[in-house]
């Protein structure tokens, strides 16, 4: 029988896990992206898809860095309503790219890779 | 024994019953019948094959070979006892959808003849009946109602999502709570161990004359009655209707060779994880959910099944906190058990403490001091109606059950309709959640292999008799009376021509209220 505070002790750790492991939402973003855990998925987005699609995404990737100035400067403005809408509309148009199993948004992972590149992370 | 019963095997009965209406099988279908009709009229007799318990030699009539996809044990899935199958009936209640009636033939599913205002009075009915709300339409206010907020709810968020609540009715054993008030009443008469073995059509085949009955100690006993109404479940009565071939050779109603075909059960798949963010509304947790006695998934508005040809899908979030093994382990040490020194226990603690986290937020589920803990995915349930199919359909074997009478087999089956709408059902529903920010989803490819292999039913037998309004695609019309035969009637799931999203057994009532007002007029005309 697990000693009632001990118990109590463990849920809200776990309960702190499950905070930190959650996966990226518009408003998490910046904390994943300082973290790199962004990057890390960036460099596993490279692992498993094709070159030709990888040189559509780094395009894409191009085009935001265009229109944001770099990633870091730019993501302050980049999160924020503009992007879950995009995001959104990325999933309910179908745009959508699986890494590791999971599925994420074409957006994400465009910034995935941004965040990959050398000296982003 | 309460007055109006008796048991065909004794010398209370002889070689002949006559009534003015028979209704054969006491399941959900035939009790509301034999309910109303004997609070109008005289001369009603209730006709049930068991007893009042489960009794192995009756149950064994219902053995029979699966020629399908696997299925249930059909000597299980279906009771054949007083009150029928809702003795294991688990009390979950929804109306159908106004969709669920209108027809789209694109998908193979046919139009009720009936609309969904005619027949909501007697569904409201029955909800009151099984003693739940029946205000079913109004999900927000049903879960505020509940202490819930509804603000949680998808559907003001989403233009496609719509969340689907079954009540849990609290009076499900209904052989149980009619058995006295119907046999005080002295319009009834409940003849038990007695079995339907053929009925018999007069030779022009436009009437039923008598049904032939038998008990399994060798009783023969003939049922007369001015209208018939078999209410046997879903697979019998389409047995009772194929083998009845000595009139028409086809058997009763099969002019058109619907009899037995298009069965269809609710259908589900275990495919894919939702890994959920913190924003992940908790009232889509099905564990947070049942322990608020609630049963609530989340499907699709109805213009959106429409706009997109997709059945009637809805999904469940299973929550996983930790691995299958582990999940071991704690049974394991949960439940002792282990022989004294046996050091397999140090390995199960082990194992546990790999992922104590994961251990302690499911515990953390059980107790209300702390914020509910995400589980560390959702094992995603996807459910279907599933889409009629003329090759899902029930087979008259070869071999002979102990009253003599043919067995029927059963040739599960789904088509290319059901897997698309799993597949895309699924695309959908995940792609919905991931854009609300929901948390994002670890895919498995749903492949027509794939659903073949974990495809389930529920339980829910429907359609091998279907309601139509010409003979050319059913067997029964818009009153539930076997075309051409004007003194036959079907009671039950068996009659209804889609599945939809709701489970049957208050639809059964309901619609088992409506046909009795159709008797009534019928006897009066």
């Amino acid at each position: 029988m697990i000693e009632r505070r001990l118990f109590l002790k463990l849920a809200a750790s776990s309960l702190g896990t499950l905070a930190v492991g959650a996966p990226a939402s518009a408003r998490s973003w910046e904390a994943h992206f300082a973290s790199a855990s962004w990057a890390r998925l960036g460099a596993r987005v490279r692992l498993e898809l094709p070159s030709a699609e990888l040189a559509v995404l780094d395009e894409e990737g191009n085009l935001l860095l265009r229109r944001f100035g770099s990633v870091r400067a730019g993501l302050a403005g980049v999160v924020g309503e503009e992007l879950e809408l995009r995001l959104a509309d990325d999933f309910r148009s179908g745009r959508v790219t699986r890494v590791g199993g999971v599925s994420f948004a074409r957006t994400e992972v465009v910034l995935f890779l941004l965040a990959a590149r050398p000296g982003q992370a | 024994m309460a007055a109006g019963y008796i048991d065909a095997r004794g010398s209370e009965v002889g070689e002949e019953i006559e009534a003015s209406v028979a209704i054969f099988g006491a399941g959900a279908a035939g009790l509301t019948l034999a309910r109303e009709l004997s609070r109008k009229i005289g001369g009603v007799a209730l006709i049930e094959a068991g007893g009042f318990d489960l009794e192995g030699e009756t149950q064994s009539l219902y053995f029979g070979n699966q020629l399908g996809l696997p299925y249930y044990n059909l000597a299980a899935c279906r009771l054949r006892y007083f009150g029928g199958t809702t003795n294991h009936w688990s009390g979950f209640c929804r109306a159908n959808d106004a969709i669920d009636y209108e027809g789209r033939p694109v998908l193979g599913l046919p139009k009720w003849p009936v609309t969904p205002q005619e027949v909501e009075p007697y569904i409201r009915s029955a909800a009151e009946s099984l003693g739940i709300s029946g205000d079913f339409f109004d999900v927000g206010l049903f879960v505020e109602s509940l202490g819930l907020s509804s603000d949680e709810l998808a559907d003001g968020r989403s233009e496609v999502l719509e969340t689907k609540v079954f009540q849990v009715a609290r009076d499900i054993r209904l052989g149980k709570i009619y058995r006295e008030p119907l046999g005080s009443t002295g319009n009834l008469t409940v003849y038990h161990h007695l079995n339907a073995v053929h009925v018999r059509l007069a030779a022009d085949g436009s009437r039923v004359e008598a049904v032939d009955c038998a008990t399994l100690t060798g009783r023969k006993i003939r049922v007369k009655a001015k209208i018939t109404v078999l209410c046997c479940h879903a697979i019998e009565n389409a047995r009772l209707l194929l083998v009845s071939n000595d009139v028409m050779n086809v058997g009763i109603g099969n002019e058109s060779g619907c009899v037995g075909r298009y069965f269809m059960d609710h259908t589900h798949i275990f495919a894919s994880r939702f890994i959920p963010s913190p924003t992940f509304p908790l009232i889509y947790d099905k564990r947070f959910t049942e322990r608020n006695n609630l049963n609530l998934n989340v499907g699709f508005k109805d213009d959106f099944l429409r706009k997109e040809n997709l059945l009637q899908y809805y999904c469940r979030f299973n929550p996983v906190y930790f691995d299958e093994d582990i999940g071991e382990s704690v049974r394991n040490i949960r439940y002792g058990l282990f022989e004294p020194g046996d050091v397999r226990f140090l390995k199960d603690v082990a194992n546990v403490l790999s992922d104590i986290h994961g251990v302690a937020a499911q515990a953390a589920t059980y107790q209300d001091m702390l914020p509910y803990p995400l589980p560390r995915y959702y094992k995603l349930e996807h459910r279907l109606e599933q889409a009629p199919n003329p090759h899902s359909r029930i087979v008259i074997s070869d071999r002979k059950d102990a009253l003599g009478s043919a067995i029927a087999d059963l040739d599960w089956q789904i088509n290319e309709h059901d897997i698309d709408s799993f597949r895309r059902g699924q695309e959908y529903l995940v792609n919905e959640f991931s854009a609300l920010g929901y948390g994002r989803a670890e895919i498995e490819e749903i492949t027509p292999e794939l659903v073949k292999s974990r495809v389930s039913g529920h339980y829910h037998h429907i359609g091998t008799t279907r309601m139509s309004d010409t003979p050319a695609d059913g067997v029964v019309n818009g009153d539930c009376r076997v075309h051409n035969v004007a003194n036959l009637y079907i009671g039950g799931s068996s009659t209804f021509p889609t599945a939809g999203y709701s489970g049957p057994t208050m639809m059964i009532i309901g619609f088992s209220l409506r046909l009795a007002d159709r008797i009534v007029a019928d006897l009066q005309a």
